[in-house]
């Protein structure tokens, strides 16, 4: 599993400028465009696990969606594995599907309740003719004990009615494993399971990563969860990271205004809660729809600074090592 | 605990569905005592009951029951043996409400979210409809949505919006108890805390007595006062929310705590081995002895009894029996 020198300098994918927009209505004279992803640059390195944080609208499962080309992005670049992938057309793109994967949020829909565990393992072998059966089934019983799915026998004829939700997402991550792919999306993958067995899901896709070199981008709204699972945490707002950093730096000396309110809302399990407010943020974020060039955050902003966060907009720059931030406080 | 106090009390409460496998044992024992003005949080997992609590309460079990058993009572009546007619005319939303799971995803598209609001009133002949749109504007009003509002179609407001609307609609009528089942769990946390403070005013303001269902022990410990934590469809343990948050008593409760990522300190999180049980068939004992760290022969046999090892206090669980 060892990649050579060369492969390992390089990023396994690369996002610049990359920008999403959808078309949401149409005017007598033009188009209304609804900018989910707003030129953003970041990059995933090998065996890294990135998580991209975000209340729901921030566009965090939008660029989920670009960085595995479910989505063809309306401006910028996408390179994977060192190649450019932004406008390559769907038939030459099938080593990138076998090298791309995805986790669902939901594992009671992301399966076909049709289908069983065995017929749902097979399926992407089949997509990519990989129709030798002895292998096949080595794959499988591979995949399923790579996932803890064992013993192997009793679980391949069960339909997904059968299992629990935990255990339907570990089947949802041996499809995903079971073509050995170098980057995985993992759009919230725990959230629709119970407490109790969310570390158990994230330790598991963890050591899928050691063994066998997988690269994470890990969406969620979850702060605790990704400081857990991951290495750099990206704070997403209206189509825009505003602020990236590795996990426990982030949370420990978080920056931007939006980073430190996100962090203080999330409730802790403390008796003295009951006699104080929470901090929250006032207002709801509003829809990306032609906004103007300034602070996106700046309405909602405690922070806010007259004639600097309503007049320019900030970039992403970096304030110390490793650690970038797109707000004026520190430019 | 005198009768006098508590506005609800919960006794020996045991329900069963029916299903092609056999009955499924969703509650067992349960017993619990809501004072006036207080707040309780009922905590589990799914499938634990926690819902079929609250339906229990607000007499909204779905059809299919094979048994039901136990007290009810509110203010020393009991509920249980009112018929369906003469609960919908004076407990359901008229002394108890409720905010189901998702009501904000089930508000109705093609009506203005005043009438929606107003509709509980409707049905109270003694006021004018013009009243009962007063009634709801004020309610609006008083959750922190503006009258502009009250002439909106639900698909024009945000989540947080939708969500402060229909705990608008579970306290226009007044209510002596309100049921909030996981009322901020499709929100955003930024949201979610807003709606958290706009309960603690409105409950301080009305002195509104609250069960508060979440599968969040964190979430609960905002607003609860007390804290049940379920499993398997027993109240394993109960206590102030100190009590439970930092001193459990039951493996469960403890193992549920450090189970969760934190943002604060340093200790990884654990997790729960196995999955909770089928409860067509739950196992022999304590329900929770397949998983539990502290098993022994006892626990494999016995179901255990509620012990209250300090005042106020209780838990299922034989670690804190008498010792044989």
């Amino acid at each position: 599993m060892l990649a050579s020198w060369g492969e390992r300098m390089t990023d396994i994918l690369e996002l610049l400028d990359a920008k999403m927009c959808f078309r949401v209505g149409r005017g007598f004279f033009r188009a209304t465009a609804l900018t989910a992803v707003d030129e953003v640059s970041v990059s995933l390195k090998r065996g890294e696990t990135l998580a991209l944080i975000g209340e729901s609208g921030s566009g965090k499962t939008t660029l989920g969606r670009l960085t595995l080309r479910l989505l063809e992005p309306t401006g910028g670049k996408i390179i994977f594995d060192g190649k450019d992938i932004t406008h390559i057309s769907e038939g030459k793109l099938s080593w990138f599907r076998k090298a791309a994967q995805m986790i669902f949020q939901d594992p009671y829909s992301s399966l076909n309740p049709t289908m069983s565990v065995q017929n749902i393992l097979e399926e992407p072998l089949e997509i990519h003719h990989l129709n030798e059966r002895k292998v096949n089934e080595e794959m499988i019983f591979n995949a399923l004990k790579d996932c803890r799915l064992t013993p192997q026998e009793s679980f391949l004829p069960k339909h997904p009615h059968l299992l629990s939700g935990g255990q339907r997402q570990r089947v949802a991550i041996a499809r995903a494993i079971i073509l050995r792919p170098k980057y995985i999306v993992a759009d919230e993958p725990v959230s629709m399971i119970d407490a109790s067995g969310r570390v158990e899901i994230l330790d598991l896709l963890r050591s899928l990563q050691v063994r066998y070199g997988i690269s994470f981008l890990y969406i969620t709204h979850d702060i605790a969860t990704a400081r857990y699972f991951s290495d750099r945490i990206a704070v997403m707002y209206l189509g825009r990271i505003v602020e990236v950093a590795p996990a426990e730096e982030l949370i420990r000396n978080p920056l931007h205004p939006y980073t430190v309110a996100l962090i203080g809302a999330v409730p802790e399990p403390d008796p003295s809660n009951l006699q104080r407010e929470r901090p929250s943020i006032p207002g709801e974020a509003p829809v990306p729809i032609e906004l103007p060039p300034v602070c996106r955050f700046n309405p909602r902003c405690s922070k806010f600074m007259k004639g600097t966060c309503d007049k320019e907009d900030p970039a992403l720059e970096e304030v110390s090592p490793n650690h970038f931030v797109a707000c004026h406080l520190y430019s | 605990m005198s009768m006098a106090s508590h506005l609800l009390e919960v006794t020996d409460l045991k329900v069963e569905y029916s299903s092609p496998a056999g009955p499924v044992r969703a509650l067992e024992s349960v017993s619990l005592a809501v004072g006036k003005a207080e707040t309780i949080g009922i905590v589990g997992e799914s499938g634990s009951g926690k819902s079929s609590l609250g339906l229990s309460i607000m007499k909204l079990l779905p059809p299919n029951i094979h048994a039901f058993s136990g007290v009810v009572r509110l203010e020393g009546n009991d509920l249980t043996r009112l018929s369906e007619n003469e609960f919908r005319k004076s407990v359901r939303w008229k002394k108890i409400s409720m905010v189901f799971q998702g009501a904000m995803n089930s508000m109705n598209p093609v009506i203005r979210v005043g009438t929606q609001v107003a509709e509980p009133l409707f049905f109270d002949s003694s006021l004018s409809r013009h009243d009962a749109e007063l009634a709801a504007k004020r309610n609006l009003r008083a959750v922190g949505l503006s009258d502009e509002v009250f002439r909106r179609y639900p698909h024009e407001l945000s989540g947080g919006m939708k969500q402060r609307a229909v705990i608008a609609m579970a306290l226009v009528t007044n209510p002596k108890l309100v049921l909030l089942d996981e009322p901020t769990s499709a929100l955003d946390v930024s949201v979610q805390a807003q709606i958290i403070n706009l309960l603690k005013k409105l409950r301080k303001e009305m002195g509104l007595s609250i069960i508060f269902i979440s599968h969040d022990l964190a979430l609960a410990s905002e607003l609860s006062e007390k804290i049940a934590v379920m499993y398997a469809g027993q109240i394993v343990e109960f206590g102030t929310n100190k009590d439970v948050l930092t001193h459990p008593l039951h493996p469960y409760t403890q193992l549920l705590l450090a189970s969760s990522p934190r943002l604060t300190g340093g200790s990884s999180p654990g997790f729960i081995p196995g999955i909770p049980p089928d409860l067509v068939k739950p196992p022999s004992g304590c329900r929770f002895h397949p998983r539990c760290p502290y098993v022994f022969e006892r626990c494999r046999n016995e179901d255990p009894l509620e012990f209250v090892p300090d005042p106020g206090h209780s838990v299922r669980c034989w670690l804190h029996g008498e010792k044989e």
